[in-house]
């Protein structure tokens, strides 16, 4: 489960189920082709809040700012930072934990189950 | 595998071969049924059903069977067909990939025109409803392997997340993510769409192909796929449907559309109204709805007629040749079952419904979210 794909997710059938917390996990780091492109057009989609606070959770070192810049289109620096963490940082084990009602879901494989 | 390769490989060769001699005058004709006997393993052809019986020789289809009818019942008596629909798809997956490549759904065809080519096509149309463009996200709920949502994505440009419960279909679809090279762009996560695990407004367009069939709640569905639409969003959906010629009191009616939902594991199918009403109660507006095997395409089912599989397999001689191997051990236990329940049944039921104009396999309904 990369990261992106955790900035999406949210307990099923809970309103306030966002952002699910990580418990336990086991990360791996790939290394992907850096797509500026794609990486801007990503963050007007993202919850900021909800990225920081999963990679404090994964203990992850970064380099990204506690808000997103003004100009960040033009920002490389912060684009690969952030292209890093988004799609290079793997979940591949671990827990999802609801923060309404503390529901636990799996991470298996690097594949999330919200059943 | 080795065998199931150059089945293959022999298949799609004479294929070819034929393809050639059958465009020649007086004889070409003749030869088109050797050209469906030799087609490849993954198209719905002969050689599918040996690539099938191969691979499937030790598999304990009594347990399969078993947990099927079970999961069955368990769905007409609480309208809950979650179990078996998993079920179902824990071990169909890789029978349908197995003998009819990528593809799971009915789309239209042409004269002259492979069924690949004809599902590329769909492919493009599928990116025309949606109107997806380069870096908006996308969700395409029961996904399968998802397939669809990675052309979506190829030709769009688009990011598409897919959501499937199997566990077969979300190691499988993640992995032909890889094989793809689309995992920055493509996701498949685990979850069911009456419930989905997206916040509000998360999508730019959500779809789904050959899916809501099997929801008992089409309401809820659709009231979900309308929650994490964006406004100005769009909804497409691709079903199958029953369609008003189809009367519930005749029993020949009743018989093939019955068998339809009992063989795949789903609810009775519904009528379009069903999902306009549906549509209309989760506060979506009516897009456009089209049926795209309207003539010139040939009839949503003509692909079991063009390769003759409808008739191999309604005959009595490959049903009572399967029947006697299963008695002298040469096929498993509960396998005849099976071959009736799960492969006989629905490529004859779909066709006979079709031919009938009862059933329709490809309306495209598109609603936006204001």
């Amino acid at each position: 489960m990369k990261l992106l794909t955790h900035n999406m997710l949210t307990s099923p059938g809970n309103a306030r189920g966002f952002p699910l917390k990580i418990e336990g996990a086991t990360v791996e780091e790939v290394e992907t082709d850096f797509n500026a492109e794609f990486i801007s057009r990503m963050v007007a989609k993202l919850e900021w809040d909800a990225l920081l606070g999963a990679l404090q959770q994964l203990g992850v070192a970064h380099q990204l700012p506690s808000a997103v810049p003004d100009k960040y289109a033009e920002d490389e620096a912060f684009l690969k930072a952030l292209h890093h963490v988004l799609v290079e940082v793997e979940v591949m084990e671990g827990e999802l934990v609801c923060p309404e009602t503390a529901k636990r879901f799996p991470v298996k494989g690097g594949i999330p189950s919200l059943i | 595998m080795v065998l199931t390769s150059i089945l293959s490989l022999v298949g799609t060769v004479l294929g070819t071969a034929l393809d050639v001699a059958c465009a020649v005058p007086v004889v070409g004709p003749l030869l088109k049924p050797l050209k469906f006997i030799f087609g490849a393993a993954d198209d719905q052809s002969v050689t599918s059903l040996f690539t099938f019986l191969w691979n499937y020789r030790n598999f304990d289809f009594e347990h399969f069977m078993k947990s099927h009818k079970a999961a069955l019942a368990v769905g007409q008596k609480t309208g809950d067909y979650c179990t078996g629909v998993c079920n179902y798809y824990e071990v169909m997956s890789e029978v349908i990939t197995l003998t009819s490549g990528p593809f799971w759904h009915f789309v239209p065809m042409a004269e002259g025109v492979s069924r690949k080519e004809s599902h590329d096509q769909f492919h493009c149309t599928m990116v025309n409803h949606l109107d997806a463009k380069p870096g908006q996200k996308i969700l395409e709920f029961g996904c399968g392997f998802g397939e669809i949502g990675r052309q979506v994505a190829k030709i769009s440009g688009a990011s598409v997340t897919g959501l499937t419960m199997s566990n077969a279909e979300i190691v499988g679809g993640n992995e032909r993510i890889h094989k793809a090279g689309l995992q920055d762009r493509c996701v498949i996560v685990q979850g069911n769409y009456h419930k989905m695990p997206f916040p509000d407004a998360s999508f730019d367009k959500v779809f789904g192909v050959y899916c809501l069939k099997y929801s008992a709640d089409l309401e809820t569905a659709i009231s979900e796929a309308a929650r994490v639409l964006k406004p100005g969003g769009r909804l497409v959906s691709y079903e199958i449907i029953v369609t008003d010629k189809y009367d519930p009191t005749n029993k020949t009616h009743k018989y093939y559309v019955d068998n339809i939902s009992h063989s795949t594991c789903m609810p009775p199918l519904w009528h379009a109204h069903n999902f306009r009403d549906a549509a209309r109660k989760a506060g979506l507006v009516p897009h456009s709805e089209v049926d795209l095997c309207k003539p010139p395409a040939q009839p949503w089912y003509s692909c079991f007629e063009r390769t003759y599989i409808h008739d191999v397999l309604s005959s009595p001689l490959v049903l009572n040749a399967v029947k006697l191997a299963e008695t002298v051990r040469i096929l498993p236990k509960s396998f005849f079952e099976f071959f009736e329940a799960c492969i006989i049944h629905p490529t004859t039921d779909f066709t006979n419904a079709g031919r009938l104009g009862i059933v329709d396999g490809a309306l495209m309904m598109v609603w936006t979210k204001p």
